[in-house]
């Protein structure tokens, strides 16, 4: 038998283990259920933040009359109002679909700066290790010994209330955990002869580093980033709480649980609302990230 | 005489040890401790020793993987040493590695095709269409079906892995390859498969090898010239015949008697090392090998042995022939 | 050993000078003018002048540096704009409300984290294992204000069992801990559960069941031991976290404490008690991983410290 035909035949064998390893990769996420869930949360809010103005019923920032009793109190959820209005009139149910908006973006581009910092300095750090990475660890520490919510608090109040600065101090603050994860990965994968090999074959730096180690380290990567974005919007909303970050009369659910508050006796809506659909988005975050971690988990391969 | 291809000189390659508040550095492993010697074009040089006596390191220093502490490595001439990133990067291409672990030595993110096609992309080597049909070219050279391309790594066994491997390392033409134990971790069938291959490739396409190796069957078996190393040290250098039929360093003898004989009839007397490898952070004086010498004199651990010709084109550091 | 301790405190001072230059960015360089602020926004251009010359507002940003350094190393946090105190005044009256605090939601974290992360080691992939763990992750994802307030509610108002916020006896904490115990307790059962499932596949653990140690010898003596060793580690990390979570739960129980004082801080542009604040919890989040740093070399005995 002819080398050709061997590896022919051995081919032949291996077309049915890359087909098996897509079942493999199926059969591991049906061991970890948990992940539908998640993914499934995490897909309907992005359909509600993406279809807001289709899904809520009326504008979030109207203050209707007959949202409020005579005496001046929200009225309870009811048909015109699903989940009743707030104390000045407005329909909570439509906020909620509005405020998806906000916790969604901060989740995500604030995730995004945090990647974007945290992984480029981590794979710099790990990848030329020495003096470089001493520096840029010792910037981490730095980074990290600031308590997230109360330097998140104190930075958006130096640059101002808005959204747009929520996200920049959320992103320029979560970079740390990141950085370090990812430099570890960097150390542990730039040992690997394929890296040696590209080397050898002349590649460029920055060639290496995103193209030979990135693609390596992305699992643990995405499992990172899906569980920042639990915890960003979870600053988020305690930063509206706190009365900075979005200003009414825009929706977050932060802000509205903070209005929320005061009349929790006698409309508990306006709290208890807001407080599961923030629940509920950062529970669909947590789910997944701790599904894929599961699946990624060599421990729990499946073969 | 034709010009040496490679031409290595007193080639150091130190690990500094750090140790303390200010990790100030307190010693040195010396990987690699002065070595020196060349490559003729077209030819095999085998390079054997025990894990941990600074081959693989060598093998990686001259292709500045590893950047050396000192010494010279000149290819066609030109020392590689000091070369900047761009004139490296060229170089590169007439330098190229096979590894010895065919599982790590290919990223599993990368298809066949992929892996073929990158180094041609790096160097701007051919036109798209051009490059296509040299990586079926390649595949088909070192035995594998072109029709592989769209595989990952994972789908192949060992064997395949390391024809992959030299295919990578073919793509960009290169004169002088280095191998890095490349059938270390083959099963015995599959080793003699890739010797085979080896020995095919080099005839065909004029190839130079440094074959890195533990086993010296293997050498043997490939090998025109043999260097021997021991702790980061040359001990003897001569071409593989008389190496095998007339050893002269007492550690290629102890080397030789550990290679087990197709011959049961055949008597030969088994000589067992004493002790350990030193660390090489902390090598003895005099000769390295003197600490476990079996024919070690006085000499031998206060002076350094000469590197010197013991027979015409044998050469062996070793007082025993001074 | 020593040499790799002396190597952290100096790790830890290069992090205090990275924490002072980013404070010393923040209070001093970013903000609107803190002369404008300190005047008041009717004062004349010569005052606001006259005050920037006052605080060195005036000199190059070196100078000010090393003056803030200066103030720093004696302890001096400057003044605060609104209550017209030094800031370490402000923040010495609530440490010790805040230490308490948070030292009771620590308390409560643990309480309610490890027991539950032994008992999902041990019924791994077992349907009680998924319930627990499902709780527990509903726990990380509740807003800690919310979760308080619907404590408050239900176990302060409906059924007063417990005050309605305020500081005083242990019965003001138990709420506040507890909150925070449901918040933060999965990440420590998360951890020690995957950190005791590494450690029961050990040999040396089923060697201990092969002599026949009981299983509660087996967990406590064996794996339990080993399997905690991350966990402390976490909880170096676990201080930055709490000390954050802390201002939640100050102004969802009234506590008057740090958190609080930052809180009233910010919304008043009070930036000397901010950064004053962030400061001093920075440099507690730097001394506690210290001491993790330095623990560990005395709880793991394979630990490099070369």
């Amino acid at each position: 038998m002819s080398v050709q035909n061997a590896s022919a035949a051995i081919g032949g064998a291996s077309k049915s283990q890359k087909k098996s390893r897509g079942a493999l990769f199926w059969k591991s996420v049906r061991k970890f259920p948990m992940v539908y869930v998640g993914g499934l949360i995490v897909f309907l809010l992005v359909i509600c933040a993406v279809f807001a103005p289709v899904l809520a019923l009326h504008n979030p920032i109207t203050q209707y009359q007959n949202g409020l009793h005579m005496d001046g109190t929200p009225v309870g959820p009811s048909k015109f109002f699903p989940f009743g209005a707030d104390d000045v009139g407005r329909d909570v149910y439509s906020r909620l679909i509005y405020g998806s908006r906000v916790s969604l973006i901060v989740g995500f581009v604030a995730t995004a700066i945090s990647l974007l910092i945290g992984t480029t300095l981590g794979l710099i750090s790990g990848y030329f290790g020495g003096f470089i990475d001493t520096v840029i660890m010792r910037i981490t520490d730095t980074i990290l010994a600031f308590p997230f919510l109360l330097f998140a608090l104190a930075l958006v109040t130096i640059l101002g209330s808005s959204l747009t600065n929520v996200l920049i101090a959320i992103g320029i603050l979560g970079w740390g955990v990141m950085a370090r994860v990812v430099r570890g990965q960097v150390l542990s994968v730039k040992e690997f002869e394929y890296v040696q090999a590209a080397r050898a074959l002349g590649a460029s730096t920055p060639r290496i580093l995103f193209r030979v180690i990135l693609p390596n380290i992305l699992g643990p990567i995405i499992v990172l980033a899906t569980l920042a974005v639990s915890q960003n919007i979870l600053v988020e909303a305690g930063l509206s709480f706190l009365g900075v970050g979005v200003q009414p009369p825009t929706p977050s659910w932060g802000n509205m649980i903070y209005a929320g508050v005061q009349d929790y006796q006698f409309a508990p809506w306006l709290m208890v609302y807001p407080g599961v659909a923030l629940l509920l988005a950062v529970l669909g975050f947590n789910l997944l990230g701790d599904g894929l971690r599961d699946i990624l988990d060599p421990r729990n391969a499946t073969h | 005489m034709t010009e040496a291809l490679l031409d290595v000189q007193d080639l150091k390659k130190y690990f500094p040890i750090r140790r303390g508040v200010l990790q100030r550095v307190v010693g040195q492993v010396r990987a690699v401790d002065g070595i020196t010697f060349s490559v003729m074009p077209g030819e095999t040089l085998g390079v054997v020793g025990e894990s941990g006596c600074g081959k693989s390191t060598m093998a990686r220093t001259i292709l500045r993987l590893l950047e050396p502490t000192s010494g010279k490595v000149e290819f066609e001439g030109k020392n590689v040493v000091g070369l900047s990133k761009n004139e490296m990067r060229a170089m590169r291409r007439e330098m190229q590695i096979v590894f010895q672990d065919p599982y790590a030595s290919l990223n599993p993110r990368y298809t066949i095709g992929k892996t073929l096609l990158e180094p041609m992309e790096i160097h701007h080597l051919h036109t798209a269409s051009a490059r296509k049909q040299r990586v079926a070219d390649l595949l088909d050279r070192v035995g594998l079906d072109p029709d592989y391309t769209n595989r990952f790594a994972h789908e192949f066994s060992g064997g395949q892995r390391q024809r992959i491997g030299i295919a990578r390392a073919l793509t960009v033409n290169p004169k002088l390859l280095i191998l890095d134990e490349p059938v270390a971790a083959l099963d015995v069938s599959v080793q003699s498969q890739v010797l085979n291959l080896l020995k095919d490739l080099q005839d065909d396409l004029d190839l130079t090898y440094i074959f890195v190796a533990h086993d010296l069957s293997v050498v043997r078996y490939i090998s025109d010239r043999v260097l021997v190393l021991y702790l980061g040290h040359m001990a003897e250098l001569a071409d593989a015949d008389e190496v095998f039929a007339d050893p002269l360093h007492p550690y290629t003898r102890a080397l030789l008697s550990a290679v087990p004989v197709t011959d049961p009839d055949q008597k030969r007397e088994r000589i067992i090392l004493k002790g350990d490898l030193p660390s090489p952070a902390n090598p003895p004086a005099g000769c390295p090998f003197h600490t476990r010498c079996p024919a070690a004199m006085e000499i031998c651990s206060k002076q350094v042995p000469a590197w010197q010709e013991a027979k015409p084109g044998h050469l062996v550091a070793c007082h025993l022939y001074q | 050993m020593l040499s790799y301790i002396v190597r952290r405190l100096g790790g830890a001072l290069v992090v205090l000078f990275g924490i002072s230059v980013v404070t010393f960015i923040l209070a001093y360089a970013v903000p609107s003018d803190p002369a404008r602020m300190i005047a008041g926004p009717k004062a004349s251009m010569a005052t606001v002048l006259a005050i920037r010359h006052q605080l060195g507002l005036d000199r190059p940003l070196y100078v000010q540096y090393g003056a803030y350094i200066w103030r720093l190393l004696h302890l001096n946090l400057g003044m605060s704009y609104v209550y017209n105190l030094p800031v370490t005044t402000l923040i010495g009256q609530r440490f010790l409300p805040t230490a308490t605090l948070a030292l009771s939601a620590w308390i409560a974290e643990l309480v309610i984290g490890i027991p539950l992360g032994i008992y999902t080691a041990r019924r791994a992939r077992k349907l009680s294992d998924y319930i627990v763990s499902i709780l527990a992750l509903i726990g990380i994802s509740l807003l800690i204000p919310w979760l308080g307030i619907v404590l408050l509610y239900w176990l302060g108002f409906k059924i007063p069992i417990f005050p309605l916020g305020g500081a005083g006896g242990i019965s003001h904490l138990i709420l506040p801990a507890l909150t925070y115990g449901i918040t933060g307790a999965a990440a420590y059962t998360r951890l020690l559960k995957s950190s005791m499932l590494e450690v029961l596949k050990q040999d040396y653990v089923r060697t201990a069941r092969a002599k026949g140690a009981t299983e509660s010898r087996v967990i406590n003596r064996h794996v339990l031991r080993n399997a905690l060793i991350p966990v402390i580690t976490y909880g170096g990390i676990d201080i930055g976290y709490l000390l954050g979570g802390v201002v939640l739960l100050e102004v969802t129980f009234n506590w008057n404490g740090l958190g609080i004082l930052a809180y009233n801080a910010i919304s008043e542009s009070d930036i000397p008690v901010i950064m004053g604040t962030v400061l001093l919890t920075a440099l507690l989040v730097v001394l506690f991983n210290l001491l993790v740093d330095i623990v560990y070399v005395f709880v793991d005995p394979r630990i490099r410290y070369g």
